[in-house]
């Protein structure tokens, strides 16, 4: 019939007309772009209670993959006051190791609040740089703004290393 | 002449006439076009348009400099630096590789940005991939019901639609990025046709469907078709000279080609093109494919190897150009060849070419010569350079057979708790081996005890050896020599799919469609393995998603679980193969055993290009950045 001969022309006409409307030729149509992102730091923090974990973990990875995840509990952190869109930052460092892990969670005052439960990614590391049992560390929560980080709360922990 | 006889019936063509006949000289017939544009729009489904590898910065640069016309690299317009892997420091200037593909990219480049002229870019890449869409469905169309025509078409433009109501502007100055995907994107497609044109000119057209399918949906295909990258160009390339020396060797019925010496001239024509991508396996596919052909071909007279010899060294024509501009040497690959063994070939700049290979002996032998045969000798040693580097690996490969045996077997069977596959700073590996990348490849264990049988059936050669021998024993020999080629550098921790040996995945799917037990099982229980591979897709992918998701933390251990899941399957498949067997319920199970391996190799791509490699906003289409910004599993 004579409609299905029509289809091929149509549809590349409604591609290249709709192609040409949008480019530079027409002004009056354009794409939606790109959200902005919210990562201004600008905003205010002021934390109330910060609960840490007592103890982190290294342990080989699971499937038979080479190395090991060290994983770290999340930190439940209550806010006393928040405005804008502050970030905050969860950090493990482990000095015998030369080890730092953070995590930047960037907030948003119209939706985190009063409590928040940080997270720290789970990170890769070489097992046999491990030689010890156990390390400590020390975990940080801090607020970074235009200004620099401040440290709202820390705690020292210890980080087992399972078999 | 074959040709001006060819180019007078081509005038005769009425228009009908000629789109056949253009039809028919690119992709053989309907089906064939349907398994190009079949395979566009799954690239297109997984493409990102970002850098997925540093090693593309070089070839971005390159085609950034040569768009400005200059063949060395000028200025970092991509990336922060110059010195990039693959980026090798001369005298003169610091080098690009894979200047073939550089220089094919060129008219991809100057289409785009004649089109940012006057179109929106973003919209312009979803209307083609939705034209491919389109024409996929029409050709189908033609085969089924002529009703999918306008289903389809309404499909395509309800699904452009979608596409461009949640589209985001796609930066138009990185049109270099762009073109050099989409030649990359365009030549991969060409390995499916190509694979599905060699396969139904041996066997049936059911199994050339089945094994194209086999090697869209049960190799890594897809991933590297979009990147940058040689990988993809190589499985295109070799699939291209085993057709080609299929096609010398039976009598000619095609539209164009009136010889077979002309299709035998092709096939080293593109072995002299690929030298233009990436020399030093081109030399090696040459080796392999000169070993192959002139022992089995039809005719070695004069004029036949006048007419080989002739069309190879014009195809090196660009190379030597190439080489002569950058370096003054023409046989010097602009990548020179690394020195084997030390894992140089990937690193950047610091490689100068001045060294010569056995330079100290020589200076030695030559010392005690009279002086012209000393020039003599010198100049031999110069030109037959490349040949004593590639020997030179193809040894040291062998030698790792016996030395690291461990090192071919994490290369090949089982990545896993390989130590050394982690790299310096200990972070994960993520590098699948070949049968975990591809567990359909498990069935080739089926090729020992089949060709075991057949030898002890019968007197192996009886006449001269058949088109298909010869392109079996093609296929053979570059799986097992590339293999040497690259073993002492493997395993490397950040392959994703074993790429250096990336021709083993569609000569293995050839030489797969070739085993008797698979081509009669795929042959009688092709719709199970369609349906198998189609349920694992569908359905394993989200089970597997959902286990990721609860039981790693970690890419590592992803891959891991993705490489477990494809050995479970490769196993049973290969004692299956073994067996031999293919008749009542053998046959069913193993059709439905290929069909999921198939179908996991596709899940893995997916799962990367979604999820493990999902580059933040740069997923072409934008309903599969949509998906990509939803699936969160880590």
């Amino acid at each position: 019939m004579r409609y299905r001969r029509a289809i091929v022309p149509t549809v590349v006409g409604i591609v290249v007309l709709t192609a040409v409307a949008f480019g530079p030729l027409v002004s009056s149509v354009s794409l939606a772009s790109e959200p902005t992102t919210v990562i201004t730091n600008e905003g205010a923090l002021t934390v109330e209670s910060v609960t840490f974990p007592t103890e982190a973990t290294v342990s080989p990875a699971s499937y038979g993959a080479a190395n090991a995840y060290l994983e770290v509990p999340p930190a439940t952190v209550r806010f006393d006051s928040i405005t804008g869109n502050p970030t905050l930052v969860y950090e493990l460092h482990i000095e015998q190791l030369d080890y730092s892990f953070s995590s930047s969670h960037f907030l948003d005052a119209g939706e985190h609040g009063p409590t928040y439960d940080a997270t720290i990614a789970s990170m890769s590391v070489d097992e046999s740089r491990l030689e010890k049992r156990r390390y400590p560390g020390v975990l940080t929560v801090g607020v970074r703004n235009s200004t620099g980080l401040r440290v709202a709360a820390s705690q020292n922990i210890t980080v087992r290393v399972t078999e | 002449m074959s040709l001006a006889s060819a180019s007078d019936r081509v005038r005769d063509y009425s228009a009908a006439e000629l789109r056949q006949a253009l039809v028919n000289v690119l992709f053989g017939d309907r089906i064939g076009l349907l398994a190009f544009l079949g395979s566009l729009c799954l690239f297109g489904l997984v493409w990102q348009t970002a850098v997925y590898i540093t090693d593309t910065y070089a070839l971005v640069n390159g085609l950034y400099s040569f768009s400005n016309g200059q063949l060395f690299l000028t200025e970092a317009a991509y990336g922060s630096t110059l010195e990039t892997p693959g980026a090798v420091r001369a005298p003169d200037g610091i080098i690009a590789r894979n200047y073939g593909a550089i220089v094919l990219a060129l008219p991809f480049w100057v289409l785009l940005e004649s089109i940012t002229l006057i179109a929106d870019l973003r919209v312009t890449l979803i209307g083609l991939w939705s034209l491919a869409l389109l024409g996929f469905v029409v050709q189908l169309g033609r085969f089924f019901d002529r009703d999918i025509t306008v289903v389809g078409g309404v499909l395509v433009v309800a699904l452009f639609g979608v596409n461009v109501a949640i589209a985001r502007p796609l930066d138009p100055t990185r049109t270099h990025l762009y073109a050099l995907q989409l030649v990359h994107i365009t030549v991969a497609a060409f390995a499916p046709v190509l694979c599905y044109r060699l396969l139904v000119r041996i066997d049936t057209r059911r199994l050339a469907v089945t094994a194209t399918t086999m090697l869209l949906f049960g190799t890594p295909l897809v991933l590297w078709a979009v990147i940058a990258k040689r990988h993809a160009l190589t499985a295109t390339v070799v699939l291209g000279i085993a057709y080609t020396l299929y096609r010398s060797r039976t009598d000619i019925d095609g539209t164009l080609v009136a010889s077979g010496v002309t299709f035998r001239a092709l096939a080293y024509g593109l072995v002299g093109l690929y030298a233009w991508v990436h020399a030093p396996e081109a030399l090696l596919f040459l080796i392999v494919l000169a070993v192959v052909d002139l022992p089995t071909a039809r005719d070695n007279n004069p004029r036949a190897l006048a007419i080989v010899g002739g069309v190879f060294l014009l195809s090196l024509v660009p190379f030597f150009l190439t080489n002569l501009a950058l370096i003054g040497s023409p046989i010097r690959p602009p990548r020179l060849f690394s020195v084997a063994g030390s894992g140089a070939a990937e690193a950047a700049s610091g490689a100068s070419g001045s060294e010569m290979p056995g330079g100290a002996d020589l200076a030695g032998v030559t010392a005690m010569l009279p002086a012209p045969l000393a020039q003599l000798l010198v100049l031999l040693s110069e030109l037959t350079e490349p040949l004593q580097l590639l020997a030179r690996e193809l040894g040291l490969g062998f030698t790792v057979l016996y030395t690291d045996p461990a090192a071919v077997w994490q290369t090949l069977v089982r990545s896993g708790d390989a130590a050394a596959a982690l790299n310096n700073s200990g972070t994960q590996s993520v590098n699948l081996s070949l049968l975990e990348s591809a567990p359909v490849l498990g069935a080739l264990a089926g090729g020992l005890p089949a060709a075991w049988r057949r030898a002890r059936s019968g007197p192996a050669i009886t006449r001269r050896i058949q088109a298909e021998t010869a392109v079996d024993l093609f296929a053979i020999l570059l799986c097992v020599t590339l293999v040497l080629q690259y073993a002492s550098r493997l395993p490397i921790h950040a392959q994703l799919t074993v790429r250096y040996l990336f021709p083993l995945f569609p000569l293995g799917v050839y030489l797969l469609a070739r085993l008797p037990v698979v081509r009669a099982t795929l042959s009688t229980h092709w719709r199970l393995f369609a349906w198998t591979t189609a349920v694992t897709i569908c359905i394993g992918s989200q089970l597997i998603a959902v286990t990721v998701f609860w039981t790693t933390v970690g890419l590592g251990e992803a891959f891991q679980l993705h490489a477990l899941l494809g050995l479970a399957t490769a196993i049973p498949l290969a004692a299956w193969s073994c067996l031999g067997r293919s008749e009542s319920r053998l046959g069913r199970t193993g059709a439905v055993l290929v069909g999921v391996a198939t179908g996991l190799a596709t899940v893995f791509v997916l799962m990367v290009a979604l999820e493990y490699y999902s580059i933040g906003d740069s997923h072409m289409l934008p309903m599969v950045r949509l998906v990509a910004e939803r699936v969160d599993l880590f």
